[in-house]
């Protein structure tokens, strides 16, 4: 379905039928970003807000370069990643492919084969697992996960979003999906045992 | 063309890098069908393959929007701020 053409003007003029469109079509996409990243409901809640009032604060500089949803969700990551930054916990070194290199033979055979569920069907503790190791995963990886897993954006506008070349952005997800794997394999492991 | 795909066998620490950097579902038709034939042979990397899978599926339905919950009390509260902006 192609996204709605939000006229400038009538946004720029507060037409309660242009704001209700641009509230329902990009509402829950955003609250969904901003829980993705990590931001508790109130905050997310308030985020998202934040979001809508500065774009239409802004609308001079919208230009209508990028699609609406991206421009929206490059304003809610500025602010989010604003707000998490004033909680930030120690961050440790990304020494994710590190980690999984030295699983690594010299000939790049598996030397430490993965381990972890094998179960086709995802149960609800598997679930519980991957969720909450989201939890270790930094702003950055976290939005780039939900925009090109959940939202199916290009590159290209994920790289504008999060102010990031493509080669950060694949190193990003690459560097997700290994630390999300680890996790997983740690909570199996720590069950079996 | 058997030594052609002989020699182009990924290792399991290239084809783990194609699919945890997403770059095994845009590469050539060559390089697809050689990690393809890597995970039919090697079970490791097949459990890798699933579980990459698996993290995918959970997170795109845990952070889909329709499970964001939005309530009409917070689009109501969104409009009244804009329309007195």
């Amino acid at each position: 379905m192609a996204p709605a053409i939000f006229n400038l003007e009538d946004l720029r003029a507060r037409k309660p039928e242009t704001l209700n469109a641009l509230v329902t079509e990009h509402l829950s996409t955003l609250l969904a970003g901003a829980l993705a990243i990590g931001l508790s409901r109130p905050d997310a809640e308030e985020v998202v807000q934040d979001t809508f009032a500065a774009f239409l604060a802004g609308l001079d500089r919208f230009e209508g370069r990028s699609s609406v949803r991206t421009y929206l969700f490059g304003i809610l990551y500025h602010k989010a990643s604003n707000l998490r930054a004033k909680e930030r916990r120690e961050e440790g070194r990304d020494d994710i492919a590190a980690v999984v290199d030295a699983r690594f033979d010299a000939a790049g055979m598996w030397a430490r084969p993965p381990r972890g569920p094998e179960a086709q069907a995802l149960d609800k503790e598997i679930r519980g697992w991957i969720e909450r190791c989201s939890e270790g995963l930094s702003d950055d990886q976290r939005a780039a996960f939900f925009l090109k897993e959940v939202e199916g954006e290009e590159p290209a506008a994920i790289c504008n979003v999060l102010g990031v070349s493509t080669t950060n952005l694949r190193v990003l997800l690459h560097r997700a999906r290994l630390k999300l794997r680890e996790c997983l394999e740690r909570n199996w492991e720590k069950k079996a045992r | 063309m058997m030594r052609l795909m002989s020699a182009m066998m990924p290792s399991c620490r290239e084809v783990t890098k194609l699919l945890a950097s997403g770059d095994a579902a845009s590469a050539s038709w060559m390089k697809r069908m050689s990690v393809r034939v890597h995970l039919s042979m090697c079970r490791h990397c097949a459990r890798l393959a699933r579980q990459l899978q698996a993290i995918s599926e959970t997170l795109r339905s845990a952070w889909a929007p329709s499970s964001a919950n939005c309530g009409e009390p917070l689009k109501r509260r969104i409009l009244d701020r804009l329309r007195s902006s």
